[in-house]
């Protein structure tokens, strides 16, 4: 593997999955402004020994109610909290893209782009508004669902066709469905 | 196409999670009625490992005057805001504004990543089913890459937006004499997108 395909290797795992930094910036953010926070309670109650007894009874009094169901409750909260930061860490995080790469370039195209272009290829194969053709392109199979025009019956196979050329034209394949609403509209 | 260390992120939500899943654990023990938790026994626990904590502490020596434990409390909260800081400043990085830069005996040729965008990314924005196209200058293992990232029209030709890219991409190998890996991206529409004409009218 020459340099440019391990860079385009390297390249298209990270534009694939999620990097995280959203929650981890948000996350570290929060920790560091809370220890700001603690740090300045830290040296008032150094700095100003008088402020101690006040600075214990209201936290006395913050935590006392910290009993029974309301620490439950917390603790219920907190639990899904660093359930789902557990899973955010250790879920790959795919996105909804796929990649490959030629001789010269990486190729990275949103599922999205992809449905919308077998959409748009599919209504004019089979003569529909594109307001009647939706798509979904997933990891492994595309869906494509049909509303007919009431009385025109549509070529599903034409649509299968097409919606298959219209990936195979810029490179990626997946099986097809074709889905045709039993009524149609006007 | 950044250069953050990705791994950094998801340590930083493990490792708070599981901290999170502990304590939350611990507080619903704690708070939970003892005839569910009986056979835990959480309070004995807590107020054991409390016990061993005072303990530990009290042996910690003063430091200027400052009790031990105190000392180090202020000492590791300092220390993981500087480190928190840092990992804040890190992320994102990597961009460089040279996408070439060749070196001879007597002198340096760089070439700005402005040219690339004249030259990747205004031929294909001209195209009447995209609606904007941009490129970035990274680096990537050590050298620069670029991704030409095209926001296409809905419907869009992509077999033929793509092959214009390519064309233009001929066009750059041409001029800048050296191969510079280039990630093209044709991405869905952004929220302010939906803000464009559906079609471009000339």
């Amino acid at each position: 593997m020459n340099r440019e395909q391990a860079v385009y290797r390297r390249v298209l795992r990270r534009e694939t999955h999620s990097p995280r930094t959203g929650a981890a910036v948000v996350l570290a953010a929060v920790l560091a402004l809370l220890l700001l926070v603690a740090l300045g309670l830290g040296m008032w109650w150094l700095a100003a020994p008088g402020v101690r007894e006040t600075l214990g009874e209201r936290l006395g009094q913050a935590t006392s109610w910290a009993d029974g169901a309301p620490l439950t409750a917390v603790g219920i909260v907190a639990l899904v909290l660093g359930l789902v930061l557990v899973l955010a860490a250790v879920l790959p995080g795919r996105l909804r893209r796929r990649a490959r790469s030629t001789d010269r370039v990486a190729l990275l195209v949103d599922d999205g782009v992809l449905a919308d272009a077998v959409v748009a290829a599919v209504a004019v194969r089979c003569g529909l508004d594109a307001r009647q053709v939706s798509a979904t392109v997933g990891r492994r199979r595309t869906t494509v669902r049909l509303t007919p025009t009431s009385g025109v019956p549509v070529d599903r196979e034409a649509a299968t066709d097409t919606a298959s050329a219209t990936l195979g034209a810029v490179g990626f394949t997946t099986a097809q469905r074709v889905l045709v609403a039993e009524r149609g509209v006007i | 196409m950044s250069s953050t260390w990705r791994w950094s992120n998801r340590a930083l939500l493990l490792v708070c999670g599981l901290l999170l899943v502990a304590a939350g654990g611990a507080a619903v023990l704690l708070g939970a009625p003892s005839r569910y938790t009986g056979a835990l026994a959480p309070a004995e626990r807590a107020s054991s490992a409390a016990r061993w904590s005072e303990a530990w502490a009290a042996g910690l020596p003063d430091v200027a005057g400052l009790p031990g434990a105190q000392a180090a409390a202020l000492a590791a909260a300092v220390v993981l805001l500087v480190l928190l800081l840092v990992f804040l400043r890190t992320r994102g990085g990597g961009r460089t504004p040279t996408v070439v830069r060749l070196e001879a005996q007597d002198g340096r040729t760089t070439v700005d990543q402005g040219v690339a965008r004249a030259l990747l990314a205004d031929p294909l924005a001209e195209r009447a089913d995209v609606l904007s196209a941009r490129t970035g200058v990274h680096r990537v293992k050590g050298a620069p890459a670029i991704c030409l990232t095209v926001i296409v029209r809905r419907g869009a030709d992509l077999a033929g937006v793509l092959a214009a890219a390519e064309a233009a991409l001929a066009d750059w190998d041409e001029l800048a004499g050296v191969r510079v890996p280039v990630l093209v991206h044709l991405a869905d529409r952004r929220w302010r997108d939906g803000l464009h004409a559906r079609t471009r009218v000339r």
